[in-house]
């Protein structure tokens, strides 16, 4: 008995002694423990480190038109360019083909795409993780580094006014891309809580680029006029004045083109009754603003330097292709005014990426239409009888090897497209099409459709492997200042200042002034700036919204054609097939509702006042 | 099965665990149902519903992993067999059904009271499985009950000297059913034909397929059967097993070795190599129970179970690498030509299309290794404190569990290369050889990795009272219990703790009432929410005692239950109640592509998220019927709210982060269970017959689903895991006017086509929009989870020699076959079974089942649709076993005391509507396993 009493005693103190001894571990203690490491909005708004790190993530929101293995942020795995009369798809699985060939884009597939294989607009209505689509989430982030950056203790206030600048650059570039998709949108203008009454309509088409340009002007004077030199190696990328001012000016022309600037709405409906879809009237102080702002950063320009255009070392074919090429391609471009940052693809061999997505299955292939485009080298339209071009004789303007070969076209055309026997990273490109199966290096599946693909951005084969090399998409270029500054002049009548601008673009290639290759009034000098943008622009995202915003309805419904090219011992035929693969019923029947994308229907469902765009 | 548990746990008890003086009752006549936290109640007074399997029972089965021996062993517990690698087939637990996808809907599994993986230990530790299923019995485990307890308790000590048993098994096991791949010139008539039907040239020409056919160019055109090449008939399992159950004096021990050693299905060359790359899996397992008498009121129990256990496996498949080929992948879909095994100089085959060699990935690839080290140590102090207050007693628990993986790897690469020749078509000669060397041969590289680490303890603090007077009895248990489960990282770290309190009444044993309350929570919701309460109430009427039933020769035993209570399961998700930033992406600054991070707002705080949920009802009825028929029956209704939805359905995209997760869902879950067994003896003869059958069916009441245009794409109102998808009414005829576009004859545009061709799948319009496309999706079939569950027990032995068989089947249950290869034949390089041979072809138009055969990805044909769901029904012969008891005479002759021989089948048979693979497993991964064993075990 004595044994038991002591045993009990014992039991019952070791058992508080391990029930006191291990209290944090084990008693209710432990459910209280602190969490370390946590981030939470208050952590990041004590460090500068922390704070810039919500900006830079943001700048994510910036879609690049690159399209790069396992991440797509144009078109899905295809390219804007893709659903113009500059190119095709012939993926039966692409996005183009399944949303806009197809005309499978509706109210109701408008949202979240999810994974990046599924099919989407180009711009959903909604973030897409899946897809590089953070809109709105970039604008909820930067919205709150404007209400806390004035916390960070160890900033400068000079330093948190020009981030402040940057953020509402990000917002201005989001909302840009909203409008020019949408028209008229809700305006987000604080962090939204999920309580919060959202009762938030749309924005007048005429309110939204109010309120944008408002961001801008407030951002311009705070953000330096370009990245220093010794800060480019680290933070080229950045939004600038200079961009700013740019993208100020982009919106304001596609403000003051006639989707908007009419006098009816492209078409009727609720969206258009108020004024979601355009203007409400014709007004050529749209144009006017327009100009403005494309004068004010040239005037800068030349006050400031900073920027000029890419010219050529040497005139002379290769000397034109490589300046472009610099202007284009490069990080350290001269004119690039904003450039979207998207990594690298590393060195692979039919990984992905614009190789796969493009060349191997048949992305990005450019029209027979696309190619006429291109003048002459010396920049004789090849409509001029005058310039000899031949369509089924040596088209493309390259035939013959070695030092006897020609380039006869605009240099700009063999930089955009593939052309037969011309040199791609050290092998000779074959796009003929009646090559043996299976023996057709370096081209692979697309073979069957056309011979001219994209070139651009793709450096060419190293042993059939896609050398690394930095990405980056120039988002705005000066070229584009001066063809909207002409655009802009010819709409209000000044045709001839026009010109000279449109012939800074032209010589920089080699291509003669337009006084010399022709004769200009405003209707037809507005062509001829619309065809100068596809020229100097192709596959860098211009063309859709040309045709958006001049409603060029024919560009949309005008059936395309291949050029396909076929050798016979060392003799090439060139045919002109209308495209079959993946036909668009906008061949057949095109609707203006095309313009504008739709709001989802589930996001319209909800309630707050969202009314969708005409012809949904 | 219910009844034959009764049945059981009349004749066998299980360890008592609290109670003192009861722990040598275990095979005595006792009537000791198991309850939560090792309380027992006699059955006659328990009011749960509750479903036990004895260690008998589970000895029907051979099986590495224990929840492979328990089909159809307990009504309402829902065996789902796995594929894997063969050691690795351990099957899915779901008790009556699942009403959330929260943490999988397992139930929560306990040995010995503690939070342990089944797989870890073996059948022999095995004294009963236990399955509490309503709230009356589960509501003690307060947040954790609710999706079913499953309690298994091992053997302990007996005071009756010491008992040696020993026994080996050995098994050999093959695939159930392997899909059948074409052969070479199957599969290049076949890629022909799908070329010719999507209006393309031949890939083989006529001499290619003869080659093929006639094996005349065995180098360049190859016909080989992967399978063949690579994989046994057979392979083989030793299993020992030795235990030691004993006690003297104050001591009791239940002490057991095991270890198993096996090889899986490969053929391996060892000729090769001087190290196997078999898949090999061999484990050591041991426990010690022991059961001490500190003194006259004081017990101490502890428990120490460890096992070590090692995987091997060819190197090109190490766990250790980031995205390890599949071998079964790989061998369903490398065509038969796309390379032979070794060219006639030894070199290895390959292509760059198939860029390995399946021999060279088996012999030639070096090996991966895994260790894996479990150990289960608890700590068991029990006292009675009738020197305090008469039936009061007082037991403290403590445990500490580790378990831990580690890769060891000994890897290299092989060298192989492909080779091609055209055939001329006038000679049949070869001509136009290419060669090409692929792959570069390496020296064995050894690679460690930590593959993981789980640790958990607990503490246990509970204090028991018992009284009787009068008619009147009750029992009182409060408790205390904490617990700690800490995987790879500190973040995933569980505290959790439960406050526990039961008071059972019975008046005249004939009236119980139970009451249950849990007061527990965990550390992963905000401090508002995380603790809940959980109360049960349960009742009981044991009819057979009162005076009209009392004599009946018809009714021997009646008993009514009925249970109500709220049960909880924890949420599994961290830092729902605070908004955190983590690194999200950043940007490419600069050049050179330098990265500088960002940081991004994760989804937004909830700060009201709270536990799930769960109200049960129960109903049931025990009966024995004439003396041999025992009948169980019972009806259950759950229904379970707070599941974690996404508010997104109702709060704008725009705000611009992911919408908050709230309590909102709820699910509907009922369904029975009814289980008969009739037992008898006829002289010498006993024989034994069994038939159970469960229901559980689920309904989606609320989950904040997003706007539909058409009510029937609301997965509301349906199951959990209702497969949505076209339905199918044909296939498009030649002569039935396609025009070369995607606009059917009927004007219905076919939206995921270009070009409909004839042999594609014909859609219903649901909307009749004229259009085929996702809003024409709606529910097809079932879910995936079987709604109905049954087995028969068939048992007899006469003088020693006798037999058991176990039956089991499911029914509403459906099965997508999408798998590339396997069911959707040819395109992404991927290779045809004998699935495909229904397929359309201009012949078979008429019988066809299947779409034609195309080289691309059609994404017309292949999508989920009533094409490829099929009925997963299924009733199989799960185990069949034939035994013979030694005579006394015999085994006394050689000292033994006992001594058995047996033979035994798994998986012998399946009756269901897919005879080409295993309804449980339809996916590319190493089969499912049929075995045939034979076994002696003896004791002395």
């Amino acid at each position: 008995m004595k044994l038991t009493k002591y045993l009990t005693f014992a039991f019952v103190a070791i058992l508080i002694g391990i029930f006191s001894a291990s209290c944090e571990d084990i008693g209710p203690g432990a459910l209280e423990k602190p969490d370390g490491g946590d981030v939470t909005i208050d952590t990041i708004f004590a460090s500068a480190e922390y704070a810039e790190r919500v900006l830079w993530n943001s700048y994510r929101s910036l879609r690049s038109g690159i399209v790069k293995n396992g991440r797509s942020h144009a078109l899905g795995q295809d390219l804007q360019e893709d659903i113009t009369d500059l190119a095709h798809s012939t993926k039966t699985w692409g996005t183009a083909k399944v949303m806009y060939y197809a005309g499978g884009l509706n109210s109701s597939n408008a949202s979240d795409p999810g994974n990046w294989l599924n099919p989407m607009c180009i711009l959903p209505y909604g973030d897409s993780p899946g897809k590089g689509i953070y809109t709105f989430q970039a604008i909820r982030n930067c919205h709150t580094f404007l209400d806390h950056v004035h916390k960070v203790p160890d900033m400068t206030d000079g330093h948190k006014e020009m981030l402040k600048a940057e953020a509402k650059m990000i917002i201005a570039y989001n909302m840009t891309e909203l409008f020019r998709n949408y028209g008229g949108v809700p305006w987000i203008g604080k962090v939204y809580a999920p309580d919060d009454d959202f009762t938030n309509p749309r924005l007048t088409a005429e309110a939204t680029v109010d309120s944008i340009v408002k961001l801008i002007d407030e951002a311009v004077p705070e953000l330096p006029w370009q990245i220093a030199e010794a800060e480019m190696s680290n933070w080229a990328g950045r939004f600038t004045q200079a961009g700013a001012m740019a993208l100020k000016t982009r919106l304001l022309l596609f403000a003051a083109s006639p989707l908007l600037n009419s006098e009816q709405p492209y078409l009727d409906g609720d969206a258009a009754q108020q004024y979601f879809t355009w203007y409400g009237g014709k007004d050529d102080s749209h144009w006017q603003r327009a100009a403005t702002a494309a004068k004010d950063l040239i005037d800068k320009i030349a006050i400031e330097g900073g920027y000029a255009l890419e010219m050529p070392a040497t005139e002379s074919v290769q000397g034109y292709r490589d300046a472009y090429k610099q202007a284009y391609m490069s990080r350290r471009s001269t004119e690039v005014l904003i450039s979207i940052r998207d990594g690298y693809e590393s060195q692979k061999r039919w990984g992905g990426g614009m190789y796969d997505t493009n060349l191997n299955y048949g992305g990005g292939t450019c029209t027979a239409e696309f190619m006429k485009m291109f003048p002459m080298a010396d920049g004789t339209p090849i409509t001029d009888p005058a310039s000899g071009w031949d369509p089924a004789v040596d088209p493309l303007g390259t035939e013959g090897a070695g030092p006897a070969r020609k380039y006869n076209r605009d240099p700009r055309l063999y930089e955009t497209m593939t052309c037969e026997g011309d040199d791609f990273g050290g092998e000779v490109l074959k796009t003929w099409l009646n090559k043996p199966k299976g023996k057709h290096v370096p081209l692979r599946a697309n073979q069957n459709s056309a011979s001219t693909f994209i070139r651009k951005f793709i450096p060419g084969w190293a042993g059939g492997l896609y050398p690394i090399q930095e990405h980056h998409f120039a988002y705005m270029r000066l070229p584009e200042i001066y063809l909207s500054y002409a655009e802009a002049l010819n709409e209000l009548g000044q045709t001839n200042e026009a010109l000279p601008y449109v012939n800074m673009v032209r010589n920089r290639v080699g291509l003669k002034d337009l006084e010399q290759v022709g004769s200009w009034d405003q209707a037809s000098l507005r062509d001829q700036i619309l065809n100068e943008r596809a020229c100097e622009f192709g596959f860098e995202q211009v063309r859709w919204f040309d045709m958006t915003r001049h409603k060029l309805e024919n560009s949309f419904a005008q059936k395309g054609t291949f050029l396909q090219i076929a050798k016979n011992g060392s003799a090439y035929t060139y045919n002109y097939t209308p495209i079959s693969t993946n036909s668009k019923v906008w061949w057949i029947d095109f609707d203006e509702k095309w313009y504008l994308l739709p709001f989802p229907l589930n996001e319209i469902q909800k309630g707050y006042g969202l009314i969708q765009n005409p012809g949904w | 099965m219910n009844i034959k548990n009764i049945i059981k746990a009349l004749f066998v008890s299980c360890a008592s665990f609290l109670t003192i003086g009861q722990t040598t009752a275990q095979e005595a006549d006792s009537t000791l149902v198991n309850l939560g936290y090792g309380t027992t109640v006699e059955a006659s007074q328990s009011t749960a519903a509750t479903g036990v399997a004895t260690a008998k029972d589970l000895s029907k089965y051979f099986a590495i992993n224990p929840t492979n021996a328990l089909y159809g062993q307990i009504p309402g517990l829902t065996i789902m067999q796995n594929g894997g690698d063969w050691w690795d087939q351990s099957a899915s637990m779901v008790v009556r059904g699942i009403a959330s996808n929260n943490n999988g809907s397992y139930p929560l599994v306990l040995v010995d009271g503690f939070e342990r993986h089944l797989s870890t230990i073996t059948v022999a530790e095995i004294e009963s499985v236990t399955v509490l299923k309503d709230a009356g019995a589960t509501a003690i485990y307060g947040q954790r009950g609710a999706n079913g307890v499953v309690l298994i308790t091992t053997k302990r000590g007996l005071d009756e000297g010491m008992k040696v048993d020993f026994t080996y098994e050995y098994s050999t096991n093959q695939a159930f059913r392997m899909p059948q791949m074409l052969d070479a010139y199957g599969y290049a008539s076949a890629m022909n034909e799908a070329l010719a039907l999507d209006g393309q040239d031949y890939l083989y020409s006529k001499e290619a397929l003869d080659a093929y056919k006639n094996g005349t160019y065995p180098e360049y055109y190859p016909n080989v059967n992967w399978s063949d090449e690579l994989l046994a008939n057979t392979g083989f399992v030793h299993d020992f097993n030795t235990t030691f159950r004993g006690g003297a004096g104050r001591t009791r021990y239940f002490v057991t070795l095991n270890y198993m050693d096996g090889n899986g299905l490969l053929k391996q060359d060892r000729n090769t190599n001087d190290y196997s790359t078999q898949l090999n899996y061999r484990r050591a397992n041991m426990r010690a129970n022991l059961d001490i008498e500190l003194t006259k009121s004081t017990l101490m129990k502890f428990n120490m179970a460890g096992r070590i256990s090692g995987t091997n496996r060819p190197g090109a498949f190490s766990p250790a690498n980031d995205n390890p080929p599949s071998l079964f992948q790989r061998i369903y879909n490398t065509p038969a030509n796309a390379y032979p095994v070794r060219y006639s100089d030894g070199v290895l085959g390959g292509s760059g299309t198939y860029p390995y060699n399946l021999v060279g990935d088996v012999n030639e690839s070096g090996y991966a290794v895994t260790h894996e080290r479990t150990f289960y140590s608890d700590l068991t102090l029990e006292q009675d404190l009738s020197a305090i207050t008469e039936g009061l007693s007082v037991s403290g628990s403590v445990s500490f569990d580790n378990n831990v993986i580690y890769l060891d790897d000994q890897t290299r690469n092989y060298a192989y290369a492909e080779r091609t020749a055209e055939i001329d078509e006038i000679n049949g000669e070869l001509y136009d050889f290419t060669s090409k060397d692929l792959g570069e041969l390496t020296p064995l590289s050894p690679r460690s990795a930590f593959g993981g680490q789980h640790r958990q303890s607990n503490v246990i603090i509970k204090a028991n009272y018992e009284k009787e007077w009068g008619m009147h009895q009750l029992n009182a248990l409060a408790l205390f219990h904490t617990n700690t489960e800490v995987g790879m990282w500190k973040n995933s770290t569980y505290h959790r703790i439960n406050y526990a309190a039961q008071l059972r009444y019975a008046y005249n044993k004939k009236y119980m009432a139970d009451v249950t309350m849990s007061y527990s929570g965990n550390n992963i919701l905000d401090k508002e929410n995380r603790f809940q309460l959980y109360p049960a109430l349960s009742l009981g009427w044991l009819i057979s005692e009162e005076s009209f039933l009392k004599d009946s020769k018809i009714v021997n035993y009646l008993k009514l239950r009925a249970s109500a209570g709220l049960v909880g399961l924890e949420q599994s998700q961290w830092d729902l109640h605070r908004t955190m930033y983590s690194g999200g992406n950043g940007y490419y600054y600069g050049g050179n592509n330098k990265y500088t991070g960002g940081l991004e707002e994760g989804r937004l705080a909830n700060p009201n998220v709270l536990p799930e949920e769960s109200m049960q009802a129960n109903l049931g009825v025990d009966a024995k019927l004439f003396g041999r028929l025992n009948l169980n029956a019972d009806a259950f209704f759950e229904r379970r709210s707070n599941l974690l939805v996404s508010e997104g359905s109702n709060v704008s995209q725009v705000i611009g982060v992911p919408a908050r997760l709230v309590s909102n869902g709820i699910v509907e879950n009922k369904g029975f269970e009814i289980g008969a067994l009739w037992q008898d003896q006829i002289g010498d003869f006993s024989y034994m017959i069994g038939a159970q059958y469960s229901m559980a069916e689920n309904k989606i009441i609320e989950q904040n689903e997003i706007f539909r245009e058409f009510d029937y794409q609301y997965s509301t109102g349906q199951s959990i895991g209702q497969t949505f998808g076209l339905v199918h009414t044909g296939f498009w005829g030649e002569n039935d006017g396609l025009n070369g576009t995607n606009v059917a004859p009927d004007g219905v545009v076919y939206s995921y086509t270009q070009e409909l061709k004839p042999g594609d799948v014909k859609y219903v319009d649901q909307n009749g929009d004229n259009v085929i496309d996702q809003f024409d999706y709606k529910a097809i079939g079932n879910s995936w989870l079987p709604e109905v569950n049954y087995a028969f027990t068939l048992g007899a032995e006469y003088k020693g020699v006798g037999f058991n068989a176990i039956l089991q089947g499911a029914s509403n249950v459906s099965v997508n076959l999408n798998t590339q290869g396997l069911y959707w034949p040819l395109y992404n390089n991927n290779n045809i079974s004998t699935f495909s041979n229904d397929r359309w072809t201009p012949a078979t138009a008429e019988t066809a089942t299947l779409p034609r055969l195309t080289p691309e990805r059609n994404e017309n044909n292949y999508r989920t649709s009533t094409v490829w769901q099929r009925d997963a029904s299924f009733l199989k012969l799960r185990t069949l076993e034939f035994y013979y008891h030694l005579p006394t005479a015999i085994v006394e002759k050689v000292k033994l005391k006992r001594g058995k021989i047996f033979f035994r089948g798994m998986n012998l048979f399946s009756l269901d509507n897919l005879d080409i693979i295993d309804p449980e497993e339809t996916r590319a991964v190493y089969p499912t396993l049929q075995s045939f064993n034979v076994g002696v075990s003896v004791g002395f």
